[in-house]
């Protein structure tokens, strides 16, 4: 029997009829955030070169391994899988520690699953694996996955038109995504969940087009989103918290110098939460301790930058007391589940909002909401930013940063975010599109990673390079 | 005596189907004594991308539900095989204890599959969607 949460997360796709977005994703940032597209379309691919020239520890395909995966299982620890411009029919499973997997051209290295395979690359339980400059495209479920790993990277990768996700990392620790691309996924582009601490990095992603943009469930702990652009999805950045994954609550997520707008597409692929966020920038679902800073964010009929609960209804688990968020996610996993007599509200806590710049967020630039708690016992604060619509009103002067918060601040129900009018708004949104069918703006011709015929293998560490976080500033507007 | 446990119930089969090398037994020709219901139940969740609890012991003769409580799809597959039609083919061929699991297609997120564990052994499974046997998303049951 399917349970009630159950039917409402089906992912319904409905052929509708599709709305052209064009392809009008050109786009020059003049700040941080890299947009990585370019207007010209791709070449066509070759067909697979295989004249390339033997050297140790460099395993050629097609010339050495006719497929991928055949060079993948021929690999030891510490090679090098380079693979010629082409187009590769495979669902490629890597099992072997510290390899490193890059194409010559992330344009025109294209493994396509022709709609019927599961995943372009997937890394199960093998550390240090690198994917390195190439597409995936047209697979049942991602273009590219890590699960149960220590020490990931991904650089210069392009996920097109995916089943799940576009770029897929879950229960794993020690990563980097970078320079890396995700469209046309019913649920993220780009996801990181279920880990604590993560020790992860987001750095130059461009996500487009998808149900969500960044989608982080139960995850955080150093783990930072930075320098990315999000847009055209149904929604941007959500990080959220809920007991169908492990290590509950998300918390400690640093989201700094994003680019976010335009997250109200009504024509993407789209899970059942992708629906019900959609219009809103960046939304906390049910997140802890994350902090959002220095983000520019445009273009919403929700909220630019909203705090709100995530109601569970049939949860696995008490919630944690607070005093346990700081349980790594190892730990938490030990523990038994202690089933709750009835629902979860998720509420976002103790998050700080600051510096963001924020316009024609149609309900309100900057939000905080719950469904009963009151607003002032949740910690979140809100500093700095330059806006012009909030809820509850001045919510600045409501939960400013620094000092405790008080019943007594103002009036906190004045223009106050009623979250439950979504679930109703959900009801009668865009329905998700076939993610098979779905419009997309043309596939770009990505930035390449530079050398890649020559430079040396790297295995991914499991310490993600450090990042200058004061640096960054919040980054111009585009398109 | 526990041997006054063992049901009347005596599988004699040639049982060429291994459960991996911790499975109850492979490639043997052998008797297989079957252990009845003993009544108790336990429930592991199947969350997304985890079995809780991941590793279990239970008496043989215990049923175990297995029960989709995320939001995707999942298969519990035995070790020895490889995906959701192996599953099916393994199914319909052995009536071993090698032969028992759950494929994609009928355990989507609200559905529930028990399976009775009496023989005993030790059974690893994994999901083949988000998972290889022992990573990922992947569970062992020992039965005693």
């Amino acid at each position: 029997m399917k349970r009630s949460i159950s039917a409402l997360a089906g992912v319904v796709l409905l052929a509708v009829g599709l709305v052209s977005c064009g392809g009008d994703d050109s786009a020059t940032t003049t700040n941080a955030p890299s947009t990585d597209v370019a207007t010209s379309e791709a070449p066509a691919t070759d067909a697979p070169a295989t004249d390339a020239p033997a050297v140790e520890g460099v395993l050629n395909v097609p010339a050495d391994y006719p497929t991928i995966q055949e060079a993948v299982d021929a690999a030891v620890e510490g090679d090098l899988i380079l693979i010629a411009p082409g187009t590769y029919n495979e669902a490629v499973q890597v099992t072997t520690n510290n390899i490193v997997i890059r194409g010559l051209d992330r344009n025109t290295v294209i493994l396509d699953g022709n709609f019927e395979l599961d995943n372009g690359i997937r890394v199960v339980g093998a550390n240090g694996v690198a994917l390195e400059n190439m597409t995936a495209m047209n697979y049942t479920k991602n273009g590219f996955f890590w699960t149960g790993v220590t020490g990931y990277r991904g650089d210069y990768l392009t996920a097109w038109r995916n089943g799940d996700y576009g770029v897929y990392v879950f229960d794993s620790v020690g990563g980097v995504l970078d320079h890396s691309y995700g469209a046309g996924s019913p649920d993220a582009g780009v996801y990181v969940g279920e880990c604590y601490p993560c020790d992860s990095l987001i750095n130059h992603f461009v996500s487009e087009h998808n149900g969500l943009g960044y989608s982080g469930t139960n995850s955080g702990g150093n783990m930072i989103i930075v320098n990315s652009i999000f847009r055209r999805n149904r929604a941007g950045v959500v990080p959220n918290s809920g007991s169908y994954e492990l290590c509950y609550p998300e918390r400690k997520t640093t989201i700094i110098g994003n680019l976010v707008y335009d997250n109200n597409q009504p024509d993407t692929p789209a899970i059942d939460v992708a629906i019900l966020a959609m219009g809103n920038g960046i939304l906390s679902a049910g997140g802890v301790q994350n902090i959002i800073e220095r983000n520019r964010v445009w273009n919403h009929n929700k909220t630019g930058i909203g705090l709100v609960p995530f109601l569970e209804e049939d949860p696995n688990d008490s919630m944690p007391e607070k005093t346990a968020w700081d349980t790594t996610c190892a730990d938490s996993k030990k523990l038994m589940p202690v089933q709750p007599d009835g629902a979860l509200l998720w509420d976002s806590q103790d998050t700080t909002v600051r510096g963001n710049v924020l316009e024609d967020n149609r309900r309100a630039d900057i939000a905080v909401g719950s469904a009963g708690t009151d607003l002032w016992t949740l910690g979140n604060c809100f500093e700095g930013n330059t806006f012009t619509t909030s809820a509850p009103l001045d919510l600045e002067k409501l939960a400013p940063c620094g000092s405790p918060l008080s019943k007594d601040a103002g009036d906190w129900t004045a223009g106050d975010l009623n979250v439950i009018t979504w679930l109703v708004d959900a009801e009668t949104a865009p329905p998700s599109v076939d993610w098979k069918t779905a419009t997309l703006p043309d596939m770009p011709v990505l930035e390449s990673m530079p050398n890649a015929a020559t430079a040396a293998a790297v295995p991914a560490s499991a310490t993600p390079p450090a990042i200058d976080l004061d640096a960054i500033t919040v980054p111009d507007k585009i398109d | 005596m526990k041997i006054s446990l063992v049901s009347s119930i005596v599988v004699s089969a040639v049982l060429l189907v291994s459960c991996g090398a911790d499975s109850p037994e492979s490639a043997v020709t052998t008797t297989i004594a079957t252990v009845p219901p003993n009544g108790e139940s336990i429930t592991i969740q199947v969350l997304d991308n985890s079995y809780r609890p991941s590793e279990y012991e239970i008496k043989a003769g215990t049923e175990v539900v297995f029960e989709n409580r995320g939001r995707n799809d999942h298969n519990i597959l035995p070790d020895t095989i490889t995906d959701d039609a192996g599953l099916t083919a393994l199914l319909a061929s052995d009536m071993s204890p090698a032969a028992w699991g759950v494929p994609s297609t009928a355990f989507t997120p609200g559905d529930s599959f028990t399976h009775l564990f009496n023989v005993p052994g030790v059974y690893k499974f994994y999901c083949s969607i988000h998972g290889a046997p022992g990573a990922g998303m992947y569970g062992t049951l020992t039965v005693s």
